[in-house]
């Protein structure tokens, strides 16, 4: 099958834009507060101008080498589920930490607990296409201080599938949820080798690396937990406006983290999380559906593969606050775009106005659209067989090509999208069958898949270990 | 708004696929042929070195080299509307149409699903003229309470009379051919020789040119009005399920409409207008809004590229009934892939269901979804001034980016999408504002374009007016009994 | 043993198969009637079975229906008289005006699937020629099919035709087609409308029952 290629920029433009970036790096630099990292890396041959740290091309090149040499990385869960991400993958995790919810029951708006955490939890075990669940929401009744370890420990007492942990900010909590890590993993040797997710850390924009961030990449990173690193700037308000030039910064940025995470243990993956994104210009706030988000998400698959990354970029994101043709055409046309442009992780699943609020409904929907994009970026194949001539000819002769053997094969084979969600028939059967939107077919799957889902608990032991891990955050963090 | 395009980037097929399907088309037509019923188009043909085997006539690579050398000659003209619009179409540009002869519509007022009237095709046509994004109508709705005969031809007078963009006729058999031809001959010569508007003909699938169509294309063709030639196999039951098989006979079915067009008058613009499509493969009810109408869409746009040929493409087409999530991202994929492959002329505006209905509401939302897919397919770009190092340099020393003048520089030049519909703004102001979905938004716009229209569509000149009165009172007389 | 196999030479759609299946049955002095309920319709039913489940596609159903047919071919001069008869007799085209074909061959072919004895009167087909192929054939249902919107007036006319040639009691109408519907349907007269060809197949067998 050939992969079809999207190529929002030519092989020049990605080009310029490594300059860009290299050129940034070198004459402005990064910004790092940690002393020790700026030590090390002046040994490394940068060159050290008060806290920032400028690099090499020659630097750069050998991390790109060794980032090149890490971008394959299989996921396995505590049921044995893998998750394989390497140059060629396509796979796709939730949004994580989100807000507020609507009620399944009300359709209300409000804040979420622990048990919304399970019970979306439970029901993405159940979406075909949702390959590794986040924490999608931030409960509100755990004290905020452990709020990233209880998330850690939710996901992985919940989800049948790898996980991608939360984005961690604290050092503080970094160690708790590593240690559960290691905990799920059998031991840090396990959990180097055979890793059951990847945790998120975000340096600071423009080009800056604070201080709690350089320690939590320390106990991240040297565990060998796989990072995605979240570069987040704002085109406009924390870089230029220009999607040229928030990518050149925002590429900057990934190779100054992964120059870092270098020195910390080379050994580690990295992902290229590109979270460049706009806001309305009127007021200045952030919305996530202009076309703008798709369109530097796809290029940003092109830069991480350029520099050897594996790509993990926004994807079904949405700027509507409810179902309606909007948030479809948003959410399709940003998961499309990086999707046709080789991106290999994408996010979004389940959340709604500009990722603010979540939904399980949404989640269904996500579902349905992610296999959408996923099928349309398979490509096609070409040759005799399905050129088909044979089956003109019959034709022509008056046979039926419904009935052909040769319709059947390809059927089975998977050459038609076979909505699983979506609605399929003409407009007498949907009114027939009560003119129901995609929410309302949601909605009622949302209850079905919930029904089927069956918790396995925790072995005694691993449960003890894991309570003793929080019980253990709690005393040293929650004040 | 007639764009020039500046970055078709999306190859679903690398080039060499594009062969193999080429040469498959190739070998379609030499050794499958196609089925002319009309006895003297047949011997034409064979005049002009094709084979005739019974039925079928045969057409061999050479012939299809020379069409296609041809066609690429006349891929370049300009479309001028009665109050003087005018669409530029050529492999470089890219513009709109709408979806054609829908038989129901949701009622504007009640919200059910109705026959639609004449008063709908002018309402719709109206609202269409209020579009930016819209380029050029077709009769989006079909008049059911017009007489059949002349209802093709009466939709061309419709659009004629209420549209103030260039229009999209079709015709499906001569007689509303001959007609046409004399309603386009009104306005051509009147500006700078530009048609008006040009004509869908659409021969059958697998491989049929049934005599009603190719008399239709005749006379067309050979009054010089631009045709768009729609070839429609319905994968697995009109032709091969698998998409490079569908991709194979529309390129030979629309190879073949182009060699005989050639014959009728090699100087006539032809536009590529590959619609293979797709059914739910349980009921084989054809439905339009799986991604391999998008799929092959784009395979198309990339053929036609590779000819020389402006193409014509679904676009913004879906299953969905209604104003969901579904809707939204059918239309959306659809839209984007052919979009991001090159298309010159997408259709979809208008309409759901699988073109079995139409809403005023809908026009409105897929002005805004082509907005969004036209903007996503522009590219960017990318050179020394659009990196802003200087913004960068100053943000590091604490600057504000928000008010550096290369922001607002770019912000003017429309480097981020500025919807025009679709909401774009945070929860609270969307709670506040009535929660209202996009569907709600688009209905009170619709009441205000349609109110803009009625001050300022120009009526027809009263000459004209007249003209057009005679002809259609002559077609009238002669076709319906 | 026979009887297994041609029950699977059904579910597999192994038209080449199903013949020398029968023929082999025959020969061993099975009962035809015997071969028929217990072997092809027999197959057919599972068909029927997992297609209303949607475990099949209509080119599966469709490809099992003319393995079935075949069979049944063979059969035919060996069965004496309940188990030969049509579960009804149709005749099926497309209005004047329209030559699309695809709906009503796929309508045709399942009806014969389901055992209806069918004359297919073809495309573009005169209101004229409607009423005189039900003046031949005398069916207990005819089916209109358009695809085209500027077609389907044609079904109007073609109903009133057979009214007015006194045969519109007669016979049961259906009516298809992408543009048709329920309302249309009721709008134009006929006794019954269906969005595919498995509900049209309902609808005549509903027919021929009542």
């Amino acid at each position: 099958m050939a992969k079809s290629t999207l190529k929002i920029l030519s092989d020049q433009e990605i080009r310029q834009l490594n300059e860009a970036s290299f050129k940034i790096l070198w004459e402005f630099g990064v910004q790092i507060d940690d002393e020790s990292f700026r030590k090390q890396l002046a040994d490394l041959g940068c060159e050290v101008d008060g806290k920032r740290v400028k690099i090499q091309p020659d630097i750069l090149e050998k991390v790109i080498a060794n980032t090149k040499a890490h971008n394959h990385v299989t996921l396995t869960s505590r049921d044995g589920i893998k998750v394989e991400i390497n140059p060629d993958s396509i796979v796709s995790h939730t949004t994580g930490g989100i807000p507020d919810i609507l009620d399944l029951e009300t359709g209300q708006k409000r804040r979420p607990v622990v048990d919304d955490v399970i019970a979306t939890m439970r029901l993405m075990n159940h979406l075909e296409h949702l390959d590794t669940p986040c924490s999608l929401l931030y409960p509100s009744d755990v004290p905020a201080p452990i709020t990233q370890v209880k998330q850690t420990e939710l996901m992985f007492r919940y989800s049948r599938k790898p996980i991608y942990g939360p984005g961690i900010s604290s050092p503080g909590e970094a160690k708790y949820v590593a240690k559960l890590f290691e905990a799920f993993a059998g031991g840090s040797e396990e959990l180097a080798k055979n890793p059951i997710g990847v945790v998120g850390v975000s340096p600071e924009s423009p080009l800056k690396i604070p201080q709690v961030i350089c320690d939590t990449m320390r106990i991240i990173i040297s565990a060998g937990i796989p990072t995605s690193i979240l570069s987040a700037p704002v085109g406009g308000m924390s870089g230029p406006l220009t999607l040229a030039g928030g990518l050149a910064q925002v590429n900057a940025e990934m190779l100054a983290f992964a120059t870092v995470a270098y020195i910390i243990n080379p050994e580690t993956t990295m992902f290229y999380g590109s979270r460049l994104f706009y806001a309305n210009m009127k007021t200045g706030c952030t919305i996530m559906g202009l076309p703008e988000t798709g369109m530097v998400s796809a290029a940003a698959a092109q830069l991480a593969a350029s520099n050897g990354f594996l790509s993990d970029l926004y994807g079904l994101c949405c700027t509507s606050c409810t179902f309606d043709s909007q948030s479809g055409y948003e959410k399709a046309a940003n998961c499309l775009v990086p999707a046709m442009a080789g991106a290999n992780w994408l996010s979004g699943f389940g959340a709604m106005a500009s990722l603010m609020v979540a939904s399980y409904e949404q989640l269904v929907i996500d579902n349905e659209t992610f296999g959408l994009v996923k099928k349309v970026a398979k490509g096609i194949t070409v040759n005799d067989d399905t050129i088909g001539l044979d089956v003109l000819s019959s034709a022509i002769k008056g046979s039926m090509i419904l009935a052909h053997p040769h319709t059947i094969k390809h059927l089975r084979g998977g050459e038609l999208f076979i909505p699983d969600l979506g609605f399929d028939s003409v407009w007498n059967d949907w009114d027939k069958k009560g003119q129901k939107d995609l929410r309302s077919v949601a909605r009622e799957r949302v209850y079905e898949l919930l029904k089927k889902d069956e918790v396995v608990p925790l072995p005694d032991d691993l449960d003890q270990e894991v309570n003793g891990i929080l019980d253990a955050a709690a005393a040293e963090l929650v004040k | 708004m007639t764009e020039a395009r500046t970055n078709p980037v999306l190859k679903f097929l690398d080039d060499q696929k594009i062969e193999q399907i080429h040469e498959a088309s190739l070998r379609i037509l030499q050794e499958l042929g196609i089925k002319v019923e009309d006895a003297d188009l047949r011997q034409e043909l064979c005049n002009l070195g094709c084979d005739v085997d019974g039925d079928r006539v045969k057409i061999n690579p050479d012939l299809v080299d020379k069409v296609i050398a041809n066609a690429k000659k006349h891929n370049r003209f300009t479309l001028t509307s009665r109050t003087g619009k005018k669409v530029e179409m050529n492999p470089e540009t890219v513009v709109s149409h709408s979806s054609n002869a829908i038989p129901d519509i949701i009622d504007f007022e009640t919200g059910k699903c109705r026959r639609t009237t004449e008063d709908d095709l002018i309402g719709t046509t109206r609202l269409m003229n209020q579009l930016d994004e819209m380029d050029m109508p077709c009769a989006l709705v079909y008049p059911n309470d017009l007489p059949a005969q002349t209802n093709q031809l009466k939709q061309a007078e419709l659009l004629i009379r209420y549209s103030s963009k260039p229009i999209y006729a079709t015709a499906s058999e001569p007689n509303t051919a001959r007609y046409l031809v004399e309603l386009f001959n009104l306005f051509a010569g009147t500006n700078d020789k530009d048609m008006i508007g040009l004509v869908g003909i659409s021969p059958e699938s697998p491989l049929k040119f049934p005599k009603k169509i190719t008399d239709a294309l005749k006379i067309i063709v050979s009054a010089g009005i631009p045709v768009a030639m729609l070839a429609a196999p319905l994968g697995g039951l009109s032709g091969p399920l698998s998409i490079a098989g569908g991709l194979s006979q529309v390129n030979a079915e629309l190879l073949a409409v182009a060699v005989v067009s050639y014959l009728f008058n090699p100087e006539t613009p032809l536009l590529y207008g590959p619609r293979l499509f797709y059914a739910n493969m349980r009921t084989g009810c054809s439905i339009l809004g799986l991604p391999e109408t998008g799929i092959a869409s784009a395979v198309g746009a990339q053929m036609a590229a590779h000819y020389g040929f402006i193409s014509d493409l679904y676009g913004m087409s879906c299953t969905s009934c209604t104003y969901d999530t579904q809707s939204g991202y059918e239309k959306a994929i659809n839209c984007l892939l052919p979009f991001l492959s090159g298309a010159n002329y997408v259709s979809g505006f208008g309409a759901l269901a699988s073109l079995m209905v139409a809403s005023y509401e809908q026009l409105v939302i897929d002005n805004e979804i082509y907005a969004n897919v036209k903007k996503a397919a522009k590219g960017f770009a990318v050179d020394e001034d659009a990196f802003g190092f200087d913004v960068l340099a100053s943000a590091i020393k604490g600057g504000m980016v928000l008010a550096h003048p290369h922001t607002i520089k770019y912000l003017k030049k429309g480097e981020v999408f500025i919807p025009d519909l679709g909401f774009d703004a945070m929860w609270s102001d969307w709670v506040k504002k009535g929660k209202k979905d996009i569907q709600a938004v688009a209905r009170e716009r619709v009441v205000e374009l349609l109110k803009k229209d009625e001050q300022e569509l120009e009526p027809l000149a009263a000459d004209m007016d007249n003209e057009i009165t005679k002809i259609m009172e002559k077609a009238t007389a002669e076709l319906v009994k | 043993m026979t009887l297994e196999k041609i029950v699977n030479s059904v579910l597999d759609a192994d038209l080449d198969g199903v013949e020398g299946l029968v023929k082999e049955g025959l020969e061993a002095g099975t009962d035809p009637s015997v071969l028929l309920k217990e072997g092809l319709i027999k197959g057919m039913d599972v068909v029927g079975d997992k297609f209303e489940a949607g475990d099949l596609f209509l080119p599966e159903m469709l490809a099992a229906a003319m393995t079935m047919k075949a069979g049944v071919e063979v059969l035919k001069p060996h069965l004496a008289g309940e188990d030969s008869k049509a579960a009804g007799t149709a005749i099926i085209g497309t209005v004047q005006g329209d030559i699309h074909d695809i709906g009503k061959n796929l309508v045709a072919m399942m009806l014969e699937g389901a055992g209806f004895e069918v004359a297919d009167v073809g495309i573009d087909v005169l209101p004229e020629d409607f009423v005189k192929a039900v003046q031949e054939k005398k069916p207990q249902v005819v089916g209109l099919s358009a695809l085209l919107t500027n077609t389907m007036p044609a079904v109007k006319t073609t109903i009133d035709a057979l009214k007015e040639a006194g045969l519109r009691d007669q016979v049961k109408i259906m009516v298809g087609g992408a543009p048709v519907t329920q309302e249309f349907a009721d709008e134009v007269g006929a006794d019954g409308y269906a969005t595919d060809a498995a509900g049209a197949v309902n609808i005549a067998r509903g027919f021929v029952q009542a």
